[in-house]
C-alpha cells in the first residue's frame, strides 16, 4: 500500500501533479481507505465553501454608493479652464507680434528685401541639391513624414491619457 | 465577451462614468464576496468593496493589461482587507460582537454555511485568502502568485495547508454545533 499521500491530495484536486505522480496517488487511493476518504472530504469541503460564498451577494446600494462617490471626480477631458488658458496664450502672442511689428515698421522695406533674397538663394540651392541627389531628398521627405506621424500619435496618446495618478494603495 | 469587457475598461479609463458603472455592476459581487470572506463582517466588507472600486477608478490609467482587470481589482481589495485586519488587530475588538453580524439572507442551508464561514474565521488571513482565491474564485496557481507577489511553490503549499486546516476546522465546528444541539 505504501505510505499515505495526504500531502499530495491538494495538488491532485487541482490537477497539478505530473502524470507519474497522479498514477501513484490513484493507485494508493485504490488500496487505502483513509486517503480515499480524506480526498472525498477535500472535494466536499471545496464544494461547500464555493456554494456558501457564491450565495453571498453585494448589497444593492453598493453600486449607487460607488457611483455617487465617483461623480465629483473629474473625467479625463480637457476642462473649460484649459480652453480659457489656450485663448489667453494666443491673445498674448498676437499682442506681442503687433508690438514687434510697430517697433520694426521703419525697417520694413529693408527687411522684406533681405528676406526675399535669402529665400530665393535657399530655394535655388535646394533645387540644385534635389536634382543632383534625388534619393537623399526622398529619404528626407520620408523621415519628415515619419516624424510628423509619430508626433501626431504621441499627442493623441497624451490627450487620451487620464490625468488621475493615485496608485492602488 | 472578453472584447466587450476590454472596450468597457478602455472607455472607463477615458473617464466614461457610465462604462465604469457597468464594470461595478459586473464585479460588485466578486469584490464583496472576497472582502466578506476575509473580514467576516458585512458592513466592513461593503466599505472595503466601495473603497476598492474608488481606488480602481482613480488608478485605471496604471492598469497595464486590460485582460488582468479582475485580478488587479482583487489585488486592490486584498490590500484594503489587510489594512482593515491590521487596524482591527490594533483595536482588539471582541470576536463575539462581530459574530452576531455574520449571516444574511442567503438561500440554502444557513446553519451549514454559518459553520463553514466560522471555520474560515479560524484560519489565518493568508490561509483564508488562499481558499477564497483558489476554491471560491477559481484563480490558477500562477494568477495567485502574480496577484500576491509570492513564489509559485509558496502558493501551492499555502493552498495545501489552508485546505487541511479548513477541513479540520469544519469538522470541529460541525461536531461542536451538533453536540450543542443534542445537549440542548
Amino acid at each position: 500500500m505504501g505510505k499515505h499521500i495526504e500531502d499530495k491530495l491538494s495538488a491532485y484536486l487541482d490537477d497539478a501533479l505530473t502524470t507519474d505522480e497522479r498514477i501513484d496517488v490513484e493507485e494508493h487511493m485504490d488500496s487505502c481507505a483513509a486517503c480515499s476518504e480524506a480526498f472525498r472530504e477535500y472535494v466536499a469541503v471545496r464544494e461547500l465553501v464555493r456554494t456558501a460564498f457564491h450565495s453571498v451577494k453585494a448589497p444593492e446600494r453598493l453600486e449607487e454608493a460607488v457611483m455617487e462617490a465617483i461623480r465629483p471626480i473629474p473625467a479625463a477631458k480637457p476642462s473649460k479652464r484649459f480652453f480659457y488658458g489656450l485663448a489667453a496664450c494666443l491673445l498674448s502672442l498676437l499682442m506681442l507680434l503687433a508690438v514687434l511689428f510697430a517697433i520694426m515698421a521703419p525697417y520694413t522695406t529693408t527687411l522684406i528685401t533681405v528676406g526675399y533674397r535669402v529665400t530665393d538663394n535657399l530655394l535655388q540651392a535646394a533645387g540644385h541639391y534635389v536634382s543632383s541627389l534625388p534619393s537623399a531628398f526622398i529619404g528626407l521627405l520620408a523621415g519628415a513624414i515619419l516624424l510628423l506621424t509619430g508626433s501626431g500619435l504621441t499627442l493623441k496618446a497624451l490627450l487620451n491619457h487620464s490625468p488621475l495618478k493615485e496608485g492602488p494603495s | 465577451m472578453e472584447q466587450a469587457l476590454e472596450r468597457l475598461i478602455r472607455r472607463a479609463r477615458q473617464g466614461d462614468q457610465e462604462a465604469f458603472a457597468l464594470l461595478v455592476g459586473q464585479y460588485k459581487d466578486k469584490v464583496f464576496r472576497y472582502a466578506y470572506g476575509m473580514l467576516s463582517d458585512r458592513m466592513e466588507a461593503e466599505d472595503v468593496a466601495q473603497e476598492a472600486f474608488l481606488k480602481a477608478y482613480t488608478s485605471l490609467a496604471k492598469l497595464q493589461q486590460v485582460y488582468a482587470f479582475s485580478s488587479w481589482l482583487t489585488q486592490i481589495a486584498s490590500r484594503l482587507c489587510y489594512d482593515r485586519l491590521q487596524k482591527r488587530k490594533r483595536e482588539q475588538p471582541t470576536d463575539d460582537d462581530r459574530l452576531e453580524r455574520i449571516g444574511g439572507s442567503e438561500k440554502g442551508d444557513p446553519d451549514l454555511y454559518l459553520d463553514i464561514r466560522q471555520a474560515m474565521r479560524a484560519l489565518s488571513p493568508q490561509h483564508r485568502e488562499a481558499i477564497l482565491l483558489r476554491d471560491v474564485e477559481g484563480y490558477s496557481y500562477e494568477e495567485i502568485a502574480a496577484m500576491l507577489e509570492i513564489p509559485l511553490g509558496t502558493v501551492k503549499s499555502r493552498i495545501r495547508n489552508a485546505r487541511l486546516l479548513l477541513r479540520q476546522a469544519i469538522k470541529l465546528e460541525t461536531e461542536e454545533n451538533h453536540g450543542e444541539a443534542y445537549r440542548g
